[in-house]
């Protein structure tokens, strides 16, 4: 049979639309993309995610110099047409460095946030689900957490435990859970008050079916925002960390170290600094351009942007 | 204002179980230390007598609590514990924290200064002239500082003003204002960003409150309308940020005491975890976290007095 | 018993439009409406139906994306719409002042009552002196019968009840003796019991301190307490207009008929409500002719061509209807 040659494009449009007919999640999805194609915060933010994932990604598989390669007498060497970004201390590419550094600085962000989703998912819908004394308990550690800067938990925690990139992710992990449980907490404050709940429970369904079918697709839409700007503020407590020594460690190079290495060449040969600096900046600028732009497109009365 | 004053001491007697949960933190953070914690607490290559010591010392033999009542007793006594690091005489913590607290807290002081006083009015003009090139360009502006971190935007002032204008000195307190002028600006801007963003939507919801065009059916000035009644009652959330503010800049104060060689706590602690030397690192974290509490109970007290409204909670 | 009394304010031909992306709202389509010395017109309708528009427009305070665009509005002979802003803000609050719906979201919240109203009388009156200002103060909140002003005054608005809240924008509007008052449906936030209290208190102030007042409301039992004439409006427009005896004996146009049917009255046993079928018109494309015609039961041919024009049908009173014959003009919308 004759396949027609359709773009792409036509066919990405075809399944948003056959989705936007249908219902559920599919639709929110196909509904979302819409308008946030239509939201300029969005689209710069998605394409800057999208280049560094799938840099991060495509790392092994690229045309780009082993980035622990010493290339002798070339070293630190400002960008030339051999070194896109230079050379370092010990002749290595910088270009090539940056990319595989975002292997670790992107799974860092994404895993931490992750950890931080789950556990303050879980404390959030119990506390706010349950109530009573549980929520008072929860709630209280909720607020302590939230009112001390994450960075220096982090810190604190990392450097007990040691650096290395485990360390780094169950540090961060550990400090950001709180703003997760406050929001999860809050949408199943809410939601238990309605009437479908009160419907559903009429009808036999269990706590835990409730909390699952009713209260998180609820929770859904913040959830997407923060956690886009959970992966920026990730991003930079890991560079930070990473930065003053506490952090990953090598073989595990990420842009943060690259930067604790670099800055004693700061005078000599900047770039063995800028470049990995940028590409931090530019990747905490596309998550969070993600997440403010889904939230314009999610719901404006969205507030409270918190570190 | 005697509402005020129940306020402040229900403040007060909260703050206390929370700096004591933060000793107990901060006296478990020995045991998260890979290894026996005794290798945490003593010089490399340390003789069985003198790790013998120093378990006698730190009670590491005896059970926990007791461990913990003898480290409350010390702290209370402003015994933070003897560095193992530091120069070849054993140096005590608190003698090390009280040479560099003035100075951290002169850059956080200031840097608060810098931060509310370029966001606040940015975040003003932003909201009053809403979707305007000003407004665009001050949205922008704060979209990348925000995004920086700030070792990152510390080492571009550090690039930029010392190593290719030459203008300013790039590390410690060489004298004076040269000196001081990019850690502080560092951190101010850092912070303006979220200062900014924050008045500017509190702005722009105040004026659209119905008390607003009450005001101005009264015939008051716009200038009152705006400044006087608009403006107040838009701070009000961004004041109560500052609590979080205080916490961000001792964070901060970290990164850029570090970028800087500035001899604050800051310093102090990113020196002491690269040699290992943990008691440093307790006795800092454990200032830190002090006037982190401390930072927040005195915006809580603060934001009180400025709304009466809180005093009731 | 028609007295000669001069009118305080003339509105001729008010339109007011919101320039929406979506389109053009119309939410007064040509007001015609006069107020006398000393007397109280009460502006009846339901929500959406324009007459908080109305206030707005006298006051010049019409948000944004909203404009006066024809007509003129005159304040004891002055034409306010030509006003500068300047100008105008040296009539409100002082000549004309205006009392909202909701008093807990009417008073700046973070200054106190006292402060609040001081700021008014120092501002109109150039009161500076601070003793002057204090016995100012009382005085007013005396007069609107709030027990113990003294310690009303270092009160914030969130520690008063609805009521008071209510008295205290009764206080600030008064405060400067304007010579008209405009008060927003006073009483639609408060307590039932609370209501019929300011109602008085409202009605006994006005008329000591000698000024006229524009009651806008959604109840016709408030106006029946305290107007003497009631004007109708529907979708923008003013459909009836009478003094409030004569109207409420006499209604003429068919949606104040379906108002006044609508309440039930006591000791009447009833099996059903009666309702005026249908809802308001967009505002957004209007239609030539009379605006209530999809909802008449008397509707004719001409109703929906031709937009009628206020005739008087008796003395005082006027009617915009077909079935009154004043030879309507054909409409220019």
């Amino acid at each position: 049979m004759n396949r027609m040659r359709i773009s792409p494009r036509r066919r990405l449009n075809d399944t948003l639309l056959a989705w936007k007919m249908s219902s559920g999640v599919k639709q929110f999805i196909a509904d979302v993309a819409e308008r946030g194609s239509r939201n300029t915060m969005v689209v710069i933010g998605t394409t800057i995610v999208i280049i560094m994932i799938a840099g991060a990604l495509l790392a092994p598989v690229l045309p780009i110099v082993d980035p622990a390669q010493l290339d002798p007498g070339f070293e630190e060497k400002g960008p030339s047409s051999n070194h896109l970004f230079g050379t370092d201390n010990l002749g290595r590419d910088v270009f090539s460095r940056v990319i595989w550094g975002a292997r670790i600085s992107l799974l860092v962000g994404t895993l931490a946030v992750l950890f931080s989703l789950l556990i303050g998912m879980t404390l959030g819908l119990v506390a706010g689900y349950f109530g009573g004394k549980i929520d008072y308990i929860i709630s209280g550690t909720i607020d302590l957490f939230w009112t001390f800067p994450a960075f220096l938990l982090a810190l604190a925690l990392a450097a007990a435990l040691g650096p290395s990139l485990t360390n780094v992710m169950l540090a961060i992990s550990v400090s950001y859970w709180a703003s997760f449980a406050r929001l999860v907490r809050g949408q199943a404050l809410t939601i238990r008050e309605r009437q479908f709940v009160e419907a559903s429970r009429a009808l036999g369904a269990n706590n835990r079916r409730i909390m699952f079918t009713h209260v998180l697709p609820n929770c859904l839409a913040p959830l997407i925002v923060w956690a886009s700007i959970g992966v920026a503020d990730a991003i930079t407590i890991e560079s930070s960390l990473s930065f003053l020594g506490v952090g990953t460690q090598p073989p595990e190079a990420s842009w943060g170290y690259m930067l604790f290495r670099g800055k004693t060449f700061i005078e000599e040969a900047p770039w063995i600094a800028t470049f990995p600096g940028l590409a931090i900046l530019i990747t905490i600028l596309g998550f969070n351009l993600l997440g403010d732009g889904l939230r314009d497109v999610l719901d404006p009365r969205l507030k409270g942007l918190r570190r | 204002m005697a509402d005020l004053m129940a306020y402040v001491i229900r403040k007060l007697l909260l703050a206390i179980p929370v700096i004591i949960l933060a000793t107990v933190v901060v006296f478990m953070l020995l045991y998260l230390t890979p290894g026996d914690p005794v290798s945490a607490l003593s010089p490399p290559h340390a003789t069985k007598e003198q790790l013998d010591a120093i378990r006698q010392e730190w009670g590491l033999l005896d059970p926990p609590w007791v461990q913990y009542g003898k480290f409350l007793s010390r702290l209370v006594h402003g015994d933070l514990g003897t560095s193992i690091g530091f120069g070849t005489v054993s140096t005590p913590v608190s003698s090390l924290v009280t040479q560099r607290l003035s100075n951290t807290l002169m850059l956080m002081g200031i840097g608060l200064a810098i931060s509310y006083s370029m966001g606040i009015p940015l975040g003003i003009i932003a909201a009053l002239r809403q979707n305007k090139l000003a407004d665009r360009s001050i949205m922008v502006f704060t979209l990348v500082t925000y995004a920086m971190p700030s070792f990152w935007l510390g080492l571009l002032f550090l690039l930029l003003f010392s190593v290719y204008l030459g203008w300013l000195p790039a590390k410690g307190t060489t004298g004076g204002l040269g000196s001081i002028i990019l850690p502080v600006m560092t951190l101010g801007i850092g912070n303006a960003a979220l200062t900014t963003r924050m008045m500017r939507s509190s702005m722009l919801e105040v004026i659209r409150m119905d008390y607003i065009t009450q005001l101005r059916s009264r015939g008051l000035r716009e200038r009152d309308v705006i400044y006087k009644h608009a403006l107040k009652n838009a701070i009000l959330p961004v004041i109560t940020v500052i609590g979080l503010d205080i916490g961000w800049f001792i964070g901060g104060a970290v990164v850029v005491e570090t970028v800087f060689s500035w001899p604050g706590i800051g310093l102090l602690l990113t020196k002491a975890i690269l040699n290992h030397d943990f008691p440093v690192v307790q006795g800092c974290i454990l200032v830190m976290a002090f006037f982190v509490i401390i930072g927040n109970l005195a915006a809580d007290i603060f934001y009180a007095y400025v709304d009466p409204r809180v005093r009731l909670g | 018993m028609t007295t000669e009394r001069k009118p305080i304010l003339e509105i001729r031909g008010l339109r007011t439009q919101f320039f929406l992306r979506e389109g053009v709202v119309t939410a007064l389509d040509g007001i015609d409406l006069t107020l006398y010395e000393k007397e109280s017109v009460g502006i009846v309708g339901e929500t959406g139906c324009g007459k908080s528009m109305t206030a707005f427009s006298i006051l010049r305070l019409v948000p944004h994306p909203g404009r006066i665009t024809a007509g003129s509005i005159k304040f004891k002979g002055i034409e306010l719409t030509a006003l500068t802003l300047e100008e105008m803000r040296t009539i409100r609050g002082r000549s004309i002042s205006m009392i909202f719906q909701d008093p807990s979201t009417s008073l700046d919240p973070v200054f106190s009552i006292g402060n609040q109203l001081g700021e008014i009388i120092t501002l109109h009156q150039n009161v500076y002196d601070k003793a002057t200002l204090t016995t100012k103060v009382l005085e007013i909140l005396r007069l609107v019968r709030i027990a113990a002003p003294e310690s009303v005054i270092k009160q914030y608005p969130h520690e008063l009840s609805g009521g008071m809240k209510q008295r205290v924008m009764i206080a600030l509007a008064l405060s400067c003796s304007p010579s008209l008052l405009i008060a927003d449906e006073p009483t639609t936030a408060l307590d039932v019991t609370i209501q019929a209290q300011i109602l008085r208190l409202l009605k006994d102030v006005v008329s000591k301190v000698g000024s006229s007042m524009m009651l806008i409301t959604h109840n016709l039992g408030v106006v029946a307490e305290t107007c003497d004439r009631v004007c109708i409006m529907y979708a923008g427009r003013i459909v009836e207009e009478a003094e409030t005896f004569e109207l409420f004996g006499k209604p003429m146009h068919p949606y104040t008929r379906g108002l006044l049917t609508a309440f039930p009255k006591l000791g009447e046993q009833k099996e059903e409500l009666s309702v005026i079928r249908g809802t308001v018109p967009n505002l957004m494309n209007r239609f030539p002719g009379c605006s209530f015609v999809d909802r008449c039961d008397s509707a004719t041919d001409q109703c929906s061509r031709v937009r009628p024009k206020m005739a008087e049908v008796a003395p005082g009173h006027l009617v915009a209807c077909h079935l009154y014959p004043s030879g309507g003009e054909k409409d220019n919308a």
